[in-house]
């Protein structure tokens, strides 16, 4: 275990747990249903992938490596799945996005 | 759209040799991710692929026409595509967190309507994934070949009409591009007919 490595792996942990605080924060923040579903999506895949990637360099070139990595490319994969099966359902329910001057914060009815 | 499968019996044994494939991968996998060659979980690992197996006939996966073929033949481009889908990601949370930290939320979310010629119903899905991973845009509903995205800035929507992503989808999938993007429109719910 170099020190080289531990650095590159606490960076991308610290890195993923920032990007995923920003991806709350785009929770809280933003306006409607899709907006905030933007920060959820992309920002929390992105994040827990630098985690996952910092896990991966911590273990170095064993097993648990690989099966960081395998995990890596399923979420990859799986995540926008999840994330386009709520906006659908959303969408198909009748929920409708905001958009600039509208004051009803999304929300219309059927 | 793949929809009539057949059963034709040149294609059920096409369809047999694909079961040792499936099966044969399997058991890599099970013991790149065990580590061990004891009797023990040699045997835990061939029951269940075994079961997994005897499961699996029901799913509609493995190549069964021609469509399927030419996937199988492009599948091993898709490695290629994680690196590329990271780098838009990145970009794509870049932007994002840039809005989010920002004092005052810049958006103007609009809709996107496309079109997109692809050769196969797993590019759609590809193609259905990278929009909702690449910068600012939302895939809302595939019916056959026509999206419905939601953007986050009118200007993510002007770059997914540009049709960089689907001809990109398009060609990882062995097809030329073309037509990639056809019958764009960008609007605002409120106009929606």
């Amino acid at each position: 275990m170099s020190l080289v490595q531990d650095i590159v792996a606490a960076s991308l942990i610290v890195a993923g747990l920032l990007i995923m605080l920003v991806g709350s924060l785009g929770i809280l923040r933003l306006p409607d249903f899709f907006t905030r579903t933007h920060a959820a999506s992309k920002v929390d895949t992105t994040g827990i992938i630098f985690l996952l990637a910092g896990l991966a360099v911590f273990e170095g070139p064993t097993q648990a490596m690989g099966k960081l990595l395998i995990t890596i490319a399923v979420i990859m994969l799986a995540n926008p799945v999840a994330v386009h099966a709520l906006a659908r359902a959303a969408w198909n329910y009748g929920e409708r996005p905001w958009s600039n001057g509208d004051d009803s914060g999304g929300r219309k009815s059927k | 759209m793949p929809n009539n499968r057949t059963t034709s019996a040149s294609g059920s044994s096409r369809r047999h040799g694909y079961f040792w494939v499936e099966a044969g991968v399997l058991l890599v996998f099970w013991f790149l991710m065990s580590g061990k060659f004891d009797p023990v979980h040699i045997g835990l690992g061939l029951t269940a692929v075994g079961i997994v197996m005897g499961l699996q006939h029901r799913l509609p996966i493995g190549p069964r026409d021609k469509a399927d073929q030419s996937l199988m033949a492009h599948s091993f481009r898709f490695p290629l595509y994680l690196p590329w889908l990271a780098v838009q990601m990145i970009k794509a949370t870049w932007q994002v967190a840039v809005i989010v930290v920002s004092p005052r939320i810049n958006i103007d979310p609009c809709l996107v309507e496309f079109r997109s010629i692809q050769q196969h119903s797993v590019a759609h899905v590809t193609l259905g994934n990278s929009i909702t991973l690449t910068p600012g845009t939302l895939t809302l509903q595939i019916d056959g070949d026509r999206y419905r995205v939601h953007a986050l800035t009118s200007r993510n929507a002007d770059d997914l009409l540009e049709g960089a992503i689907p001809s990109h989808v398009s060609r990882l999938f062995g097809g030329s591009g073309e037509g990639a993007v056809c019958e764009g429109r960008k609007f605002k719910h409120e106009e929606e007919a």
